[in-house]
């Protein structure tokens, strides 16, 4: 066998990663990393959603440096196939569920139960969204209803209605709902301001009532169970979010509470993030249709703000003027971004305001309102695809 | 499958309305629990003044174990070494799962 130093250097640089460049689509993989970088950017240096944009764009970056076979990992046997495992069959979502349900205090929706309104009228923009999907650019209805489910500022949900009626658009649909939901500050403020009057704005809402142990304990069991019954297909997800909550009030699983909202919440962000983040394959990435997705999913958030605040306004006009209209946009579930948004804003127009607490309600009853959306989506489509 | 207009604007308003007359009821369940707990609670503590005022009945039977003027923060210990006090006092305080530095012990006696 002949040796020479220049055929093995041009033999290891042939099958590195840099050649891949220059090979067939090669440079789709480069703007792929490109937009992983960027997303590294906006999760590092602006904290855009961190723990979920860092993991996810990593993930991206490894998927799409030529020759790494880690979406070859993927589809087959490897380390992030195993991984996969958990979004295929549904696993992660429902986990993240739980620790978000730990980490949630319904306190204020208890005292103030008509929040739940808000955070029915904030799903407007998924339903928006879906007819949009539809109508105007033409996706099957599997798909649109998965780019519906954006506007439920949602991430959990998003990744587990897509992963169950569209798969293939996974990585779009899931970096797009966590962008927007890191971009909250930004796409809310103008359309709350456009949609409340500046007198509204300014109402200072009345000291929520305190609300018992016993009734923060019988709330996860009586919602779990009130849900699942009429919509099923949220079992997954309303049923670990109620129980993370239980272990969380009841006082006696305090060793659960803590595990579910620290060690199993950041293990299974990681693995969420990391293989959502690997199925991001420049074929299937780089296309028109994720241009639209990312288009209507920014459409549906907007939509769903305007929803949670018309109601706002409605539930203001109702109670003369008892109910501060901003804290309708909080309707929407990223919990607690949107909460805070009505706060800041609020606080603007009146610095003695605090809408916090108040703003809370809605936001937690999005998350219910959100996953009975994805329930309805789960019952219906597979019933039109036949 | 196509899906036209109309039947596309069913399926949205469907399921908005399905969201919204969940979470209406959810408003009812909620509203009857926080009904029925607050009823609940609100019994016991009307009950736990009324057996407060109904304590010092016996009292007068009692009179010489009435503090007759105000505490001074000094425990009185009648035929109890200062071991079995502290005996007393921890277990007390682990069965009733209040820190030793909240309760208050004002005479520890034999019977």
């Amino acid at each position: 066998m002949e040796f020479s130093f220049t055929t093995v250097l041009g033999k290891i640089l042939g099958e590195s990663g840099y050649a891949g460049f220059f090979m067939d689509g090669g440079w789709k993989n480069l703007i792929m990393i490109l937009i992983a970088f960027v997303l590294l950017y906006l999760g590092i240096a602006k904290k855009f959603e961190p723990l979920l944009l860092v993991t996810i764009a990593f993930g991206m970056l490894l998927a799409n440096l030529p020759f790494s076979n880690m979406i070859s990992n993927v589809e087959n046997d490897g380390l992030l196939y195993w991984l996969y495992t958990g979004v295929r069959l549904d696993i992660y979502p429902p986990l993240i569920f739980m620790g978000v349900g730990a980490m949630t205090d319904f306190g204020p929706l208890i005292a103030r139960p008509s929040s739940l309104i808000l955070g029915a009228a904030a799903q407007f923009g998924i339903f928006a969204a879906f007819l949009g999907a539809l109508l105007i650019f033409k996706f099957p209805v599997n798909v649109a209803a998965a780019i519906g489910i954006i506007g439920g500022a949602d991430g959990p949900t998003a990744i587990m209605v897509t992963s169950k009626l569209a798969p293939e658009y996974l990585s779009a649909i899931a970096i797009a709902a966590y962008s927007y939901m890191a971009l909250i500050p930004m796409i809310q403020p103008p359309i709350m301001r456009a949609f409340t009057r500046k007198k509204d704005r300014q109402i200072k809402m009345t000291q929520l009532r305190e609300v018992s142990n016993t009734e923060k304990i019988i709330f996860p069991i009586a919602v779990a169970t009130v849900v699942i019954l009429l919509l099923p297909d949220t079992a997954p997800l309303i049923g670990m979010l109620m129980l993370g909550n239980l272990f969380h009030v009841c006082g006696v699983t305090a060793r659960l509470d803590e595990t579910v909202q620290n060690a199993l919440m950041n293990i299974v962000t990681i693995f969420l993030g990391l293989t959502v983040g690997a199925t991001a394959a420049a074929d299937t990435f780089l296309t028109a249709q994720t241009v639209e997705i990312i288009l209507m999913g920014l459409v549906a958030f907007a939509l769903s703000t305007f929803g949670g605040v018309i109601f706002g306004d409605i539930m203001c006009w109702v109670t003369k003027g008892k109910v501060n209209p901003l804290i309708g946009s909080a309707g929407v579930s990223a919990v607690p971004m949107a909460a805070r948004v009505a706060q800041v804003e609020g606080q603007k127009e009146n610095p003695s305001n605090f809408l916090l607490m108040h703003a809370m309600g809605p936001n937690v009853a999005g998350v219910i309102g959100s996953a009975a959306a994805a329930g309805f989506f789960l019952k219906l489509v597979p019933m039109l695809m036949g | 499958m196509n899906i036209g207009v109309g039947e596309a604007l069913l399926i949205s308003l469907c399921g908005f309305v399905t969201v919204f007359l969940l979470l209406l009821f959810l408003i009812v369940v909620i509203k009857i629990v926080s009904a029925v707990v607050m009823a609940i609670e609100g019994k016991n503590k009307a009950a736990a003044p009324a057996a407060e005022t109904a304590a010092p009945a016996p009292a007068p039977a009692k009179e010489e174990e009435k503090p007759s003027k105000p505490w001074d923060g000094k425990l009185q210990l009648i035929d109890v070494d200062e071991e079995t006090a502290a005996c007393i006092m921890a277990i007390i305080s682990d069965e009733t799962d209040i820190p030793l530095d909240e309760l208050q012990f004002r005479r520890i006696q034999a019977l």
